[in-house]
C-alpha cells in the first residue's frame, strides 16, 4: 500500500463519514433551517473530499477535469437548491414585512 | 467483477427506499424517496455492466419522471392522508411471486448467451456505428426502437389534447429568483452541450437518442421552472412538427429498406451510419420535446386544490 493509495483511502473515508454526520444531522436536527445547514455545508465537504480521494487515480486529465466538474455543479446545485428550500420555508411561514418594517429582523 | 458487500448493501438500499416510496403516507416523502430509488437503480444498472441503461434511467427516472411527480404533488391537496392500500396482503402475494418467478426465469437461462455475443461481433461492421447497443437498439432490432417511439409519440400527442382543453395556455409557474437565474445560466448551456455530446458518442460509447432527449428535455424543464419563456411551446404547428418528426423521419428511413429491394428497417452497410446518425438527431430533438410537453401540458390547479376543468 503506496502512500498515495492510503492517503486517498483516508479522503474516502473522511467524506464517507461527514456524509454520515450529514445525514444524522438532517435526521436529529429540530429544524429545517438546521436541517439545511447540515445538508449544504456538510455533505458538501463530504462530497469534495471523495472527489479529492478519487482524483489520483483518474485515469486520465480529462477524467480528473470532469470529476472536478462534478464537484462544481455538485456545490452550485446544493447552494441553490438550499437558498430556494430556505426562501420559500420562510415565504410560507411569514410573509414578507411592509417596506417599512424591512428593517425589525 | 463480484463486490458482494457492495452489491448486498445495493440490494438492500433499493429495497428499502422501493417499500419506504410505497407504503409512505405522505405522498412528498413518497416521491422523494422514488427519486432515491431511480437514482440507486441508475448505480445498479452501472454494476450491472448497462451504462447506457444507467444513463437513462438516471436522466429519465430520477430527474424528469421525479420534476413529473414533484409537479404533481404540489398540485394536489397537501395534507390529506394517502388511503391504505386495499387487500395489501393479496397484493404481497403477488409482487413476491412475480418476483420469484422472475428470479427463477433469470437463474434457469437455457443456454449460456455466448452465441449471440459472436454472432452480433461479426455483424458489427455492417451496422454503421461501433457501440453494439446502439446498433441493436437502432439497425438489427430497429423495429422494436420504432415502436417505442409510436408509444412517445402517442404519449406526445395526448398532452396535446390536454393542452386544447384548456381556453389559454397554461400560466408560466416560475421562481423569480437571482440565485436560480445564475445557476440556470450556468447550467443550460452545460445541459445543452452534454445533452449533444451525449447523442454524438452515441455510436461508439454508451450514450444515444434516448438519453440526449431526456438531459434536453431536463434542461428545458429547468429553464421552464425558472421563467424563462421558451418559444415554439404554445400550441401550434412547429409543436407538432417537433413531436411528430421523429416518428415520421423514423418511418421513413425504415420504409427506405423496401425501396432499396431490402426488408424493412435494414439499412445497407455503407449509407447505415448516415442514416443513424440523422435518425438519431431528430429523434433527440422529438424525444426532448414529448418529455417537455408532459411536463408543461398539466391543466392549471383551481384555487380549491382539486383539479381544475
Amino acid at each position: 500500500m503506496t502512500p498515495l493509495v492510503l492517503l486517498q483511502c483516508a479522503l474516502l473515508a473522511a467524506g464517507g463519514a461527514f456524509f454520515v454526520i450529514g445525514t444524522i444531522g438532517l435526521l436529529r436536527l429540530p429544524d429545517a433551517w438546521c436541517r439545511l445547514h447540515a445538508l449544504t455545508k456538510v455533505d458538501n465537504l463530504g462530497l469534495g473530499l471523495i472527489v479529492l480521494g478519487l482524483l489520483p487515480a483518474a485515469p486520465g486529465v480529462a477524467a480528473g477535469l470532469k470529476l472536478l466538474l462534478i464537484w462544481l455543479v455538485g456545490l452550485g446545485a446544493s447552494a441553490t437548491m438550499s437558498h430556494l428550500v430556505a426562501h420559500a420555508k420562510y415565504y410560507r411561514e411569514q410573509p414578507y414585512p411592509a417596506p417599512d418594517e424591512a428593517g425589525a429582523d | 467483477m463480484p463486490q458482494p458487500l457492495l452489491d448486498g448493501l445495493m440490494v438492500l438500499a433499493l429495497l428499502a427506499t422501493a417499500c419506504g416510496a410505497l407504503l409512505s403516507r405522505d405522498l412528498f416523502r413518497a416521491v422523494v424517496l422514488f427519486i432515491a430509488f431511480g437514482l440507486l437503480m441508475a448505480l445498479a444498472w452501472v454494476r450491472l455492466r448497462a451504462p447506457d441503461l444507467a444513463l437513462a434511467e438516471a436522466a429519465i427516472g430520477a430527474g424528469l419522471s421525479g420534476a413529473l411527480l414533484l409537479d404533481a404533488v404540489g398540485q394536489l391537496r397537501r395534507g390529506e392522508p394517502v388511503a391504505a392500500p386495499r387487500r395489501p396482503r393479496l397484493t404481497l402475494l403477488l409482487c413476491l411471486a412475480l418476483g420469484g418467478a422472475l428470479g427463477w426465469a433469470l437463474l434457469a437461462r437455457p443456454t449460456p448467451p455466448a452465441v449471440m455475443a459472436e454472432t452480433l461481433a461479426a455483424a458489427m461492421p455492417d451496422s454503421g456505428v461501433s457501440h453494439e447497443v446502439t446498433a441493436v437498439l437502432l439497425n438489427f432490432r430497429g423495429f422494436d426502437t420504432f415502436l417505442e417511439i409510436c408509444v412517445l409519440t402517442a404519449a406526445a400527442f395526448t398532452s396535446l389534447a390536454l393542452q386544447s382543453l384548456q381556453a389559454e395556455p397554461p400560466p408560466l409557474r416560475h421562481l423569480s429568483n437571482r440565485v436560480l437565474d445564475v445557476l440556470v445560466a450556468w447550467l443550460a448551456p452545460l445541459m445543452l452541450m452534454l445533452a449533444f455530446y451525449l447523442y454524438w458518442a452515441g455510436s461508439k460509447e454508451p450514450g444515444g437518442a434516448f438519453q440526449a432527449g431526456a438531459l434536453l428535455a431536463a434542461g428545458a424543464v429547468l429553464l421552464r421552472l425558472s421563467g424563462v419563456a421558451l418559444p415554439g411551446l404554445e400550441p401550434g404547428p412547429f409543436l407538432r412538427f417537433g413531436l411528430a418528426a421523429g416518428f415520421l423521419v423514423f418511418l421513413a428511413a425504415g420504409l427506405s429498406g423496401p425501396l432499396a429491394g431490402m426488408p424493412p428497417f435494414t439499412y445497407a452497410p455503407d449509407s447505415a451510419h448516415l442514416i443513424l446518425v440523422s435518425v438519431e438527431a431528430v429523434l433527440t430533438f422529438s424525444i426532448g420535446l414529448t418529455l417537455l410537453s408532459l411536463f408543461t401540458a398539466a391543466p392549471p390547479v383551481d384555487k380549491e386544490g382539486g383539479r381544475g376543468h
